[in-house]
């Protein structure tokens, strides 16, 4: 407890406003918030990668850590590429399909073979990542955009995990399959509009 | 003392040194307590000793970032610890890289000797912590959390290389 209570008092320590001697650009302006905020302001971006999360626990062990492993890794591969402007095309028809097969998969409810599912979510974070990236501002601090781009998708699939892990109650999977229809929807919107 | 604690600050307030430092602290951790003390004493040498070269060599702190975030972020992702004697001179080197490029910051804005102590220090800290931290998760859940980490430092780096590109 006292090593624990050392750590926590380290990290209320960095987080205190007095403790940013560097004022605008370090933590703060035009970098980490605008990073955090870019994959988390589109619903077709949250949708899916809320499902990433719901599907890696639905699957469970090792999925429900590999998948939110492998999707802002290859999300970021995905960046890069809309960054440096490679032609990709289908992009949005891609982010739409991915909320509409994520969700769906989650409303069916069935385990299927983890490779198949890390497929899945690596070519869909790849087209998730190349319209971030794309999109991305000409931000004066590019690394801080960048921790809070990889952190506002990471902290997406854990609120997808806990969702998931209601799951394990009767009423818990109703309320799963009905958050997977709704994702699912939402891709279905986007799609069509 | 204003020197010194400006110094304490500078690695804790500036993304582009502390992000990467925090993943090296937990790939420090990777080695269990006794070769993770004896990597962090290495890193504190090395970090003294570049602090004696400021402007040897002048690395960009974006392109360091990443190299950082790649290296160890993929070390701390795949969590298999390697031999001693193959990681310790890479820790040295991260030390001294970071430490040249501290001392040479500080001679710049003239913040001076006592600045690149209290970065020492600072560094020496969050080494431990990390080293502290992985060593602590002892659970599967906190061990996998760890390597996530070192997911997104990786995740972080690719983005950085792009984006620093496109500058």
């Amino acid at each position: 407890m006292t090593r624990t209570k050392a750590l926590l008092s380290t990290l209320l320590i960095l987080t205190a406003p007095s403790a940013l001697a560097h004022t605008g650009e370090g933590l703060t302006g035009a970098g980490l918030l605008e990073g955090f905020l870019h994959p988390v302001t589109g619903p077709d971006h949250v949708a899916a990668m809320v499902g990433v999360g719901i599907l890696g626990a639905i699957l469970g062990r090792p999925a429900v850590w590999l998948l939110p492993l492998a999707f802002p890794l290859m999300m970021a591969v995905g960046g890069a590429l809309g960054i440096a402007a490679v032609p990709l095309p289908g992009v949005e028809i891609a982010i739409a399909g991915s909320g509409v097969v994520i969700g769906a998969l989650i409303v069916i409810h069935r385990k299927f073979p983890l490779a198949a599912a890390l497929v899945l979510v690596a070519v869909f974070a790849i087209f998730h990542g190349y319209a971030h990236g794309a999109e991305a501002p000409e931000t004066a601090n590019p690394f801080a955009y960048s921790i809070g781009f990889v952190i506002g998708t990471g902290l997406m699939h854990v609120c997808g995990i806990a969702i998931g892990y209601l799951d394990q109650w009767p009423k818990g999977q109703w309320l799963v399959r009905t958050v997977g229809g709704a994702i699912a929807a939402t891709g279905t919107y986007f799609l069509v509009a | 003392m204003r020197g010194f604690l400006g110094g304490v600050l500078h690695p804790l307030t500036d993304p582009l040194t502390l992000f990467p430092l925090i993943v090296v602290a937990l790939a420090l951790g990777l080695h269990g307590a006794k070769a993770g003390s004896r990597l962090l004493a290495g890193f504190g040498v090395a970090f003294v000793a570049g602090g004696f070269f400021p402007g040897l060599i002048s690395i960009p702190p974006a392109a360091f970032a990443v190299a950082v975030l790649f290296l160890f972020g993929t070390y701390v992702l795949v969590s298999r610890p390697l031999p001693f004697a193959a990681v310790a001179p890479v820790f040295a080197a991260y030390a001294l890289a970071a430490a040249v490029g501290q001392a040479t910051e500080f001679a710049s804005d003239q913040l001076g000797t006592r600045a690149f102590v209290g970065a020492a220090i600072s560094h020496a800290v969050i080494g431990a912590y990390g080293l502290l931290a992985v060593k602590s998760a002892t659970k599967p859940w906190l061990k996998i959390g760890v390597r996530v980490v070192g997911s997104w430092a990786l995740a972080a780096g690719v983005m950085l290389f792009a984006l620093t590109l496109r500058r």
